[in-house]
């Protein structure tokens, strides 16, 4: 019957709409609103100082952040971490070691190959090939930082190793200015000339940069290591040209003192000084250490210091001139977790604006066409480097054990030449015997 | 409290500090010993390839003339600086346990802050004292029409052996002191009433009865040195001189592990300082039970 009907609460019918009206609601929202952007944390190891500072300066990371916000809907944080310069490569190497998670890590591609061989570097191969920009790379620095043909590097900068002499110091002892060696016997008799005319100069010659010792191999027209039988070259007439040349420095022609390697004289601060004459060093000396403002800061330093090319040995295929190549790159670790955004990163870290601008700054030399920008474009002392790089570049061969090598000869250079003054002859062996043990027998030989 | 319930209180107090030596001290030390045993790099294909090779890294140290060239060096190191050290650190225990001098606690104070100072941050401060040119060091020689001195270079193992021992003669002070002050005060009463001079008493009273904590006192500050590195790391950097004039064993086993990455041959170098340190504790704990 009509009365007896049941009548469903207004109160349970308002519940149930709210309910509904809240879950469309609510999945709208989940559907249709735009999502926080997703955190990534990068880690980015670099050299403390002027390197890590320069990044932070640059805009560099804030450009890349604000792309991936906008590209990817990413908040990236890159959080700097750095260690020192001195020593920098054994810090890197170690944090590596315990397992450390780094993402963007700036290298020397000297240490590609041991690293590589580590598994501590990404093969970025993948990313280069897809990328438009590395076509526009020098050969010379792709080439370095591809090891068994693959690439595990990108390079940021490039830098040469050439002679500096003081022009004043050449002008008081009647020497021509501008100088060019035609051979190391030149740059000896400069040295002593100017060494015998100024007393106040302690030394005429600083023979060799540290990571360059073996120039004077490839002065002679040798090499270090040849690719046919995968062999260090430990004896031969270019390795016995090294230690005559080193010997004469600090013997024969009496240029270079002992006490210049025994007591780790500061060969910079004495360029500056006006007390040493010749010094091999490398291009980023010219403002990094005597530039305005600088820890070793030269009034004047285009009136004052003068730059040459290294003279080859004068023996049959030798070389006129050579300068020898190094650049620092930017790698990512192999065990990062984001190593798209890393190399997106790296994008921007070696974009031609910012490369310029690093090389303006720093003396160092760009490593991609497209960076002869600005300022970077217009200054002499570049343009210079820049045409011998290309002209007379040798660069270390890429290979593993090239670092070992070059530890080892500079070890003997040090202990064997300039501390216990052996003969040249005598250090050869030594070199031969000392690589050997610490190669491997089979990893070395002689060469004519 | 129950003997149970004891003995499970006393060992749930140790668990914590065991546990943190087990993490940072025994483990590490373990797989230090077990590096030692193999050919480890830390670059190259020897990182994640290391083969056991026995004995061969310990035979090639002691096979290795720049081995016992450092040793020779450490042993230099270790016994000018034992001797000074025991030598200050005498004469500031017996100053300070004098009754004639005043002030004697805030003196002692003073003497202690050498060694309180962190050992990274003060050789900044001698680094620029001893600086050739401009050092304090220098300046004062100069002022005082002598000679200077090339501090950072001729006699660079001398200055690092001064300044070990300008940091650390408080322990044989702290040491000695307790020592000397635990010597019966009638002793000297005694002698006091006969008439001994000052050295009499030393000679005849406080040496002999300070023989075996100054011996204990003696191993100990060796020990010490010997595995010490900061210093010489601090006045080194990352390469050794070519005369390895500064290469004190630690620091050659620094340089072998972290510098030319043969972590295996460096660990041997470390296991055989650490040989010697035992060797050296074991003759301290007979001498302290006799």
């Amino acid at each position: 019957m009509a009365s007896q009907q049941k009548r469903i609460p207004i109160g349970a019918v308002i519940a149930a709409v709210a309910v509904i009206a809240l879950v469309v609601v609510g999945l709208a929202v989940y559907f249709l609103a735009p999502k926080p952007p997703e955190k990534v944390k990068l880690t980015l190891f670099t050299k403390a100082g002027l390197w890590a500072d320069f990044i932070r300066d640059s805009g560099a990371i804030e450009r890349f952040k604000e792309r991936m916000l906008r590209e990817r809907n990413i908040e990236v944080e890159v959080e700097i971490l750095t260690a020192p310069h001195a020593g920098y490569s054994d810090k890197l190497i170690t944090t590596l070691a315990a397992g450390t998670v780094l993402d963007v890590i700036w290298v020397s591609p000297d240490r590609i190959p041991d690293m590589v061989e580590a598994g501590y570097l990404l093969d970025l191969t993948p990313y280069v090939e897809k990328w438009g920009d590395w076509a526009k790379f020098y050969k010379a620095n792709k080439d370095m930082v591809t090891y068994k043909g693959r690439v595990y590097a990108v390079p940021h900068d490039a830098a040469i190793v050439i002679i500096y002499y003081r022009k004043d110091l050449f002008e008081k002892a009647g020497l021509p200015v501008p100088w060019q060696p035609r051979t190391w016997t030149d740059v000896l008799e400069a040295a002593k000339i100017v060494m015998e005319k100024i007393p106040e100069v302690k030394a005429g010659l600083s023979p060799y940069y540290g990571g360059e010792i073996h120039i004077p191999i490839y002065a002679a027209g040798g090499t270090i290591y040849d690719p046919a039988d995968g062999k260090f070259i430990v004896k031969s007439k270019a390795v016995l040209f090294l230690f005559k040349v080193y010997y004469d420095a600090f013997y024969t022609y009496g240029v270079a003192p002992r006490e210049m390697i025994l007591e780790k004289w500061d060969t910079r601060k004495l360029f500056q000084e006006g007390k040493l004459a010749i010094l091999i060093d490398g291009t980023w000396c010219y403002t990094e250490k005597w530039g305005p403002g600088m820890t070793y800061e030269i009034p004047n330093r285009e009136e004052v210091i003068g730059y040459a090319y290294i003279p080859g040995s004068g023996m049959p295929g030798a070389p006129d001139y050579l300068v020898a190549v190094r650049d620092y790159s930017w790698a990512i670790g192999a065990k990062s977790e984001n190593p798209e955004l890393a190399f997106e990163l790296i994008k921007e870290l070696v974009s031609p604006d910012i490369m310029a601008d690093w090389g303006y700054k720093t003396s160092h030399l760009v490593a991609r066409s497209d960076a002869v920008i600005g300022d970077y474009a217009k200054d002499a002392f570049l343009k210079w480097n820049t045409e011998a790089m290309e002209r007379y570049g040798v660069a270390k061969p890429v290979v593993a054990g090239t670092s070992k090598y070059l530890s080892i000869l500079k070890e003997i250079v040090e202990k064997e030449l300039v501390y216990a003054g052996k003969t040249p002859e005598e250090c050869m062996e030594a070199f031969a015997s000392a690589a050997a043990a610490k190669l491997g027998a089979n990893a070395v030989k002689e060469a004519p | 409290m129950p003997e149970e319930t004891h003995r499970l209180t006393l060992v749930l107090f140790i668990i914590p500090a065991l546990a943190v030596l087990t993490v940072f001290q025994l483990v590490p030390m373990l797989w230090a010993i077990w590096f030692s045993f193999t050919d480890m790099a830390l670059v190259g294909r020897k990182f994640l390839d290391y083969s056991f090779v026995g004995l061969k890294n310990y035979e090639e140290a002691l096979g290795d003339p720049h081995f016992w060239l450092s040793m020779r060096v450490t042993l230099y190191y270790c016994i000018a600086s034992l001797v000074l050290r025991l030598l200050i650190g005498l004469a500031a225990a017996l100053y300070i346990t004098s009754k004639t001098f005043r002030g004697k606690r805030i003196i002692a104070g003073i003497f202690l802050l050498p060694y309180i100072i962190p050992g990274t941050i003060h050789p900044y401060v001698w680094l620029s004292m001893l600086e050739t040119e401009h050092g304090t060091l220098n300046m004062i020689l100069r002022a005082l029409n002598l000679p200077p001195q090339s501090w950072m270079f001729e006699r660079l193992t001398e200055s690092i052996i001064a300044i070990n021992s300008w940091a650390g003669y408080a322990l044989a002070m702290l040491l000695l002191a307790s020592a000397i002050a635990s010597i019966p005060k009638e002793y000297y009463e005694i002698s006091d009433i006969y008439g001994a001079s000052r050295w009499f008493k030393f000679r005849k009273i406080t040496f002999p009865l300070v023989k075996y904590p100054l011996i204990l006192t003696l191993i100990l500050i060796f020990k010490e040195d010997i595995d010490d590195f900061t210093y010489a790391y601090m006045f080194t950097g990352d390469t050794p001189y070519p005369d390895f004039r500064t290469e004190i064993i630690g620091l050659y086993a620094y340089h072998k592990a972290f510098m030319d990455y043969e972590l295996g041959f460096g660990c041997a170098i470390g296991f055989i300082i650490a040989v010697i340190v035992f060797v050296l504790t074991l003759i301290q704990l007979k001498i302290s039970r006799v």
